[in-house]
C-alpha cells in the first residue's frame, strides 16, 4: 500500500511540493494573508501543470500554511491565520522570556507530528470517520459550534462574564450583512458595501496588530518585541530541546491530533475551532494552574490539532466530494479542473490521483519538518530588526493584507476601527479572542440554528431529540454549571473578606 | 413559523444574552480610569490615519501608505533622512511584492 502512495510522484512533483510548503509558510507568516489566499494565488498555475504536480503544490501550501501561522503568533503576538488563534497565548510570553527558538520548535515540530497523525488517520480510518461525519447534520453542527464558542469563554482568565460579553458582541457583528437563509439585509445602514458582512480577517488583523502598534508607537515608547540573541547552533539546540519536550508530551500530541482530525472531518467547522477545542481540553487535563507545564502544552496542543485538521478536512472532500474547509474547497476546484471527480467513487475510478494526493501530503510533512528545523534561526533573525523599523512595516502589511482580501478599502477601515476597539477592550480587561472566534463561527452557528428550526418546523426541542446534539449540549450544560458554581463561590468568598 | 422564526430570531436571542451578561458588568465600578494622555495620543493617531484614508481615491494607495510610514517613523524618532529612505524602500518593496508578484491593484493617484 505504501508503494501506491508514491507511485504517481515524480521529481517535478517533489519540487512543486517543496515550493508549496515554503510558499505556505511564507504566506501564513504574513498577518492577513491566510492559507486560503495562498492556495487561491497558486490555483491559476495549476492550469499549466499535470494533476500530480498541481495537487502536490496545493497540498504543500495547505500543510505549510497551517504551521506557518504560528510564527508571527509566537514572535510578534499576531496570529498569521485563524488556525493559530490560541498559539500566541503561551507562545508570545515564552518568546518574551528569550526562548523564542524553543517556542517555535514546539509549535512547528508539533505541527509536523500533528499533520503526520492526520495523514495516518486519513489513510487508515477515513471510511469510518466519513460515516461519523455524515451523522453531523445542521442540529449537531449547531451544538458543536455552540460548545466550542462557550468553551472559549473559559479562556478569559480574569472574568468569565467579560468573556461572554465579548463573545456576544462578536456574534452580533457576525449578523451584519445578508441573512444566510432568506438573504434579507441586516444592520447595513442602507449601504451596499456592508451587505457582504464584516469579514473576520481584517477584524482579526486589527484586533491583534493595532493595539500592539499603539502600545509601542503612541503610548509606551519603551515597548519592545522579544529579541533572541542566539547564533544558528544555539537556535538548533533550542529546537532539539523542544523535540525532547514533545517526546514527553506524546499523549497531548496524539489527543490533540485526533481532535483536530475529527473536527476537520466535519464539514464547515475549520482549523480555529479545532485548535481552540483541543487547547481547552489540554488546559483542563494539564491543570492550567501549573504555568510552566501549560506554557509548553498550550503551544503543542493547538498546533498539533490545526495541522491534523488538514488530514481530517481531506476525508469528506475525497470520499464524499464535500469540502471540510475553504482550502479543501479550492482544492476540490483544482481536482475538477483536471477532470477528477472527488466522491465515493474516487478511490475506485482514480486510485493514482487519490493515493498521489496522500503521497504529496506525506512529502509535504517531510519538507515541513526540514524547513521548520533549519528555518527557525532565520525566522528569529527577523526579530533582531529594531522595533522602530519593524512596526511601520507591520502597519503597512496590515493595511495591504486587509485591502487584499476583497480589494476593498472598507476592510481597511474595519481593521483600524476594530483595532481601536481592541485597544480599549485590553485596557478594561475584556478578552478579544472570544469576539474574534464568535465572528468566525457566528455565520455557521446562525445558519445551522435556522436550518434546524426550519427542519423541525419551528420546534426548538429538536436540539434535545438527536443523540449527538443532546450529548454535546449536556457537556455544555455541565461546563456552564461548573463555571456558575465557581462564580458564586468566588463572589461569596469576596464578600466574606 | 415554517421559516424558522425569520431573520430576526438570532440577533434577538444574542441581544437578550448580551443584555444579561452586560447587566452584571455594567453596574460594577470601573476600577481602571481612562488615561487622558492615551486618549489624546490616540486621537492624533486616528486623525493622521483617517484623513488620508478618507481621500484615498484621490491620493492613491502609495501616497497614503507613504504618509502613514513617514508619520509612524517620525513618531519613533527616526531622523528625517532615514525616515525618507525607509519609507521609499518600503513602498518599492510593497510594489514589487504585492503588485508585481501577487498582482494586486491599488487605488491610483487622481488629484490632477
Amino acid at each position: 500500500m505504501i508503494d501506491l502512495l508514491f507511485s504517481g510522484v515524480t521529481f517535478l512533483t517533489i519540487g512543486f511540493v517543496f515550493f508549496g510548503v515554503a510558499f505556505g509558510i511564507l504566506v501564513s507568516a504574513i498577518p492577513g494573508l491566510t492559507t486560503t489566499i495562498g492556495v487561491v494565488l497558486l490555483l491559476p498555475f495549476t492550469f499549466y501543470l499535470d494533476s500530480s504536480s498541481s495537487l502536490g503544490m496545493l497540498m504543500g501550501v495547505f500543510v505549510g500554511g497551517m504551521a506557518g501561522g504560528a510564527i508571527p503568533a509566537i514572535l510578534i503576538n499576531i496570529p498569521g491565520n485563524p488556525a493559530s488563534i490560541v498559539t500566541n497565548i503561551n507562545g508570545y510570553p515564552l518568546a518574551q522570556s528569550g526562548r523564542g527558538d524553543f517556542a517555535l520548535g514546539l509549535a512547528l515540530m508539533s505541527s509536523t507530528l500533528g499533520a503526520l497523525i492526520g495523514l495516518v488517520i486519513l489513510f487508515l480510518i477515513s471510511p469510518q470517520l466519513t460515516d461519523f461525519a455524515l451523522k453531523f447534520g445542521a442540529v449537531e453542527q449547531f451544538a458543536l459550534v455552540l460548545l466550542g464558542l462557550s468553551l472559549v469563554s473559559a479562556l478569559s482568565e480574569k472574568s468569565v462574564i467579560k468573556g461572554y460579553v465579548s463573545m456576544c458582541l462578536g456574534l452580533m457583528i457576525a449578523t451584519v450583512g445578508l441573512d444566510p437563509i432568506t438573504a434579507i439585509p441586516r444592520y447595513n445602514f442602507g449601504t451596499v458595501a456592508l451587505q457582504q458582512g464584516i469579514s473576520f480577517i481584517p477584524v482579526m488583523i486589527g484586533m491583534f496588530a493595532i493595539p500592539t502598534i499603539l502600545e509601542s508607537m503612541v503610548i509606551s515608547k519603551d515597548f519592545k518585541f522579544p529579541t533572541i540573541d542566539k547564533n544558528f547552533f544555539q537556535c538548533i539546540n533550542g529546537v532539539t530541546n523542544a523535540l525532547k519536550e514533545i517526546k514527553n508530551s506524546k499523549l497531548n500530541v496524539i489527543r490533540s491530533s485526533v481532535i483536530g482530525s475529527v473536527i476537520g472531518a466535519i464539514p464547515g467547522t475549520g482549523s480555529a475551532i479545532a485548535a481552540t477545542l483541543s487547547y481547552q481540553l489540554t488546559k483542563k487535563i494539564e491543570k492550567s494552574d501549573d504555568k510552566k507545564r501549560m506554557s509548553t502544552q498550550g503551544i503543542i496542543s493547538p498546533e498539533a490539532a490545526n495541522s491534523a485538521m488538514s488530514g481530517g478536512a481531506l476525508i469528506p472532500m475525497l470520499t464524499l466530494g464535500i469540502p471540510g474547509d475553504p482550502v479543501t474547497a479550492v482544492m476540490l476546484g483544482a481536482l475538477t479542473i483536471h477532470g477528477l471527480e472527488p466522491g465515493p467513487m474516487m478511490l475506485l475510478s482514480f486510485p493514482e490521483a487519490y493515493y498521489g494526493l496522500l503521497g504529496s501530503f506525506a512529502i509535504s510533512i517531510f519538507f515541513l519538518a526540514i524547513l521548520s528545523f533549519f528555518g527557525i534561526p532565520i525566522f528569529l533573525k527577523a526579530l533582531r530588526i529594531k522595533t522602530k523599523y519593524l512596526m511601520p512595516v507591520i502597519f503597512a502589511l496590515c493595511i495591504i493584507g486587509s485591502f487584499a482580501l476583497r480589494n476593498s478599502m472598507l476592510d481597511v477601515w474595519i481593521m483600524i476601527i476594530f483595532g481601536v476597539i481592541a485597544f480599549y477592550m485590553n485596557r478594561h480587561n475584556y478578552p478579544i479572542l472570544p469576539m474574534i472566534l464568535a465572528l468566525i463561527l457566528g455565520k455557521i452557528l446562525e445558519e445551522q440554528f435556522r436550518m434546524s428550526l426550519i427542519i423541525s418546523l419551528g420546534d426548538p426541542f429538536i436540539f434535545f431529540k438527536k443523540p449527538i446534539s443532546l450529548t454535546l449540549l449536556l457537556i455544555l450544560g455541565s461546563f456552564l454549571t461548573v463555571i456558575f458554581v465557581k462564580f458564586i463561590k468566588n463572589n461569596l468568598n469576596r464578600k466574606r473578606i | 413559523m415554517q421559516e424558522g422564526y425569520g431573520a430576526g430570531i438570532f440577533p434577538k436571542l444574542i441581544s437578550v444574552a448580551l443584555f444579561f451578561f452586560l447587566m452584571k458588568d455594567f453596574f460594577s465600578p470601573i476600577k481602571k480610569n481612562l488615561i487622558s494622555k492615551d486618549n489624546f495620543t490616540l486621537i492624533i493617531f486616528l486623525t493622521v490615519i483617517f484623513i488620508p484614508l478618507y481621500f484615498i481615491d484621490k491620493l492613491g494607495m502609495y501616497l497614503v501608505l507613504g504618509l502613514f510610514l513617514i508619520y509612524l517613523n517620525h513618531s519613533l524618532k527616526l531622523p528625517a533622512l532615514k525616515n525618507f529612505i525607509y519609507t521609499t524602500l518600503s513602498i518599492i518593496i510593497i510594489h514589487l511584492l504585492f503588485v508585481k508578484i501577487f498582482k494586486l491593484s491599488f487605488p491610483r493617484i487622481d488629484i490632477f
